[in-house]
């Protein structure tokens, strides 16, 4: 493991970075190794996901108080569970006894984590509850099991626009200062209850690539007319704009947001009190590293990249609305319609992310070159990549 | 387990069903019988099932029951 993991870091050419954080005019690309390198992918767990706060998942994977989810992540099996006060916590799925994965499907439990070996029981919080039979047949204490020092070990985690955050290595700043920008950007959606629209609304796509080609392709609009011409027929090009907030997220926006679908007239009701902006703006943005979001006056959007391995990454796919109504039956055929419509525009990519992948096989290929006026979300990510593999050499 | 005959197949259907509330009902019952037939290391040993499959179960009365009873002999 370390060898393979020091000759991967001998990849990790300081130079290259160094091409990447120049300004987008001068700068080149991220080397081939951090696509196609499965010891640089292990090291990336560390220097990329480990240290910010990675999406692992929506809030509505866990609808119910006492709802839990085991989910590995980056090779770490965890567990979600909505407790009744503190909301989503996240914990390794892990029993302190003797190592056995405790939830092995999702379910809803009476917020109680029963490990199915020798039955230690944990509760929503993580607190170890009673060790059946520790100190021998009938006799649960036993003055070497310290209860309080024996809980789950917890993964810290916030919640935010139906999504669940963590920071694995429990050192970055709290979710609210590290993205303050964005939740100021998009403060009109902060804080509002959301609607996932449920099964109809939710799918998964297992893409042949390195999960960075997933978050590049999202964050630019230079492609759309190539490879969305749909799209392109009622949002053009030249109404989309690009979002460029450097070591935090990139992304798009247009001008001139106008849904199509209605279902015999029924239109999806849109988000009280929203300012004008929105009345035909709507933005889309990569958040880094791993989720991609999209927000509209009548409909959310998330896209999770949950990275499987360095040249293989699952896009989970969920739609909130922004009302109970929109959950009904009623909105039915509405809701199916625009997981449909989106569904095919993420298909779309699909053939362009893996192609990426596939090209960054040419030995000769530096990374790419960056057009200076389109390029710039792409070249964000790119940056801000770079330097979280600065900061971990230099540690 | 062997429980008393009486209690035998119910505890073996509730076993089949993955049924915890009704495991737990078993275990209290036989836990109750032992512990007034003066063995206690047996009563606690059942208290102690009783009181782990309510917890799952979500059965707040018997796990309520069952850990009063194992903290009076001093077993939780
Ligand atoms: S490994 Fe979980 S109780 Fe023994
Ligand atoms: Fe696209």
């Amino acid at each position: 493991m370390n060898i393979s993991i020091s000759s991967s870091e001998s990849l990790i050419d300081a130079k290259a970075l160094d091409r990447v954080t120049q300004a987008v005019e001068n700068a080149t690309g991220l080397p081939n190794p951090f696509y196609n390198d499965a010891g640089l992918f292990e090291i990336e767990k560390q220097a990329v996901f480990a240290k910010n706060w990675a999406c692992l998942g929506f809030a509505s994977d866990v609808p119910e108080v006492g709802s839990a989810k085991p989910i590995d992540f980056l090779g770490q099996p965890l567990v979600m569970i909505r407790d009744k006060d503190e909301g989503v916590n996240v914990f390794e799925n892990t029993c302190r006894h003797r190592g056995m994965i405790i939830v092995n499907e999702a379910k809803k439990t009476k917020g109680i984590l029963r490990c199915p070996y020798h039955s230690w029981c944990y509760d929503s919080k993580g607190k170890l509850r009673t060790t059946p039979h520790v100190g021998g047949a009938g006799h649960n204490t036993h003055e070497g099991i310290k209860k309080d020092e024996l809980s789950l070990n917890q993964i810290r985690s916030h919640e935010w626009l139906g999504l669940i955050f963590i920071n694995l290595d429990g050192q970055a700043e709290p979710f609210e200062t590290q993205h303050a920008t964005l939740l100021e950007q998009w403060a009109e959606f902060n804080n509002r209850p959301l609607y996932f629209g449920g099964e109809d609304s939710q799918f998964t796509l297992k893409v042949n690539c390195n999960w960075k080609l997933a978050v590049e392709n999202y964050c630019e609009s230079y492609h759309l007319p190539w490879i969305h011409p749909g799209l392109n027929s009622y949002s053009r090009l030249e109404d989309h704009y690009n979002i460029v907030e450097q070591h935090q997220y990139s992304g798009q926006g247009t001008v001139v947001y106008n849904p199509t679908l209605n279902d015999n007239g029924l239109t999806f009701p849109n988000f009280d009190g929203l300012s004008d902006k929105w009345d035909t703006g709507a933005e889309y943005i990569s958040l880094f590293p791993n989720v991609l979001l999209g927000v509209h006056r009548d409909h959310i959007f998330a896209i999770v990249l949950e990275p499987v391995t360095h040249d293989q990454t699952l896009e989970h796919v969920a739609i909130l609305y922004t009302s109970p109504d929109a959950q009904g039956e009623k909105f039915a055929n509405l809701r199916q319609q625009n997981t449909a419509m989106w569904r095919e525009i993420f298909e779309e990519d699909v053939f362009v992310v893996e192609g990426m992948q596939k090209g960054r096989n040419a030995a000769n290929f530096d990374g790419g070159k960056f057009s200076p006026i389109m390029d710039p979300p792409t070249h964000c990510f790119h940056e801000w990549v770079a330097n979280q593999f600065k900061n971990h050499l230099d540690k | 387990m062997a429980l008393q005959t009486d209690r035998q197949d119910e505890f073996q259907d509730a076993v089949e069903a993955h049924d915890c509330s009704a495991q737990a009902k078993c275990y209290l019952q036989e836990a109750q019988s032992m512990e007034s037939s003066g063995d206690i290391d047996s009563a606690c040993f059942n208290y102690t099932h009783a009181y782990v499959l309510a917890l799952d179960a979500g059965e707040k009365s018997i796990a309520q029951t069952a850990l009063k009873a194992l903290e009076k002999y001093g077993r939780e």
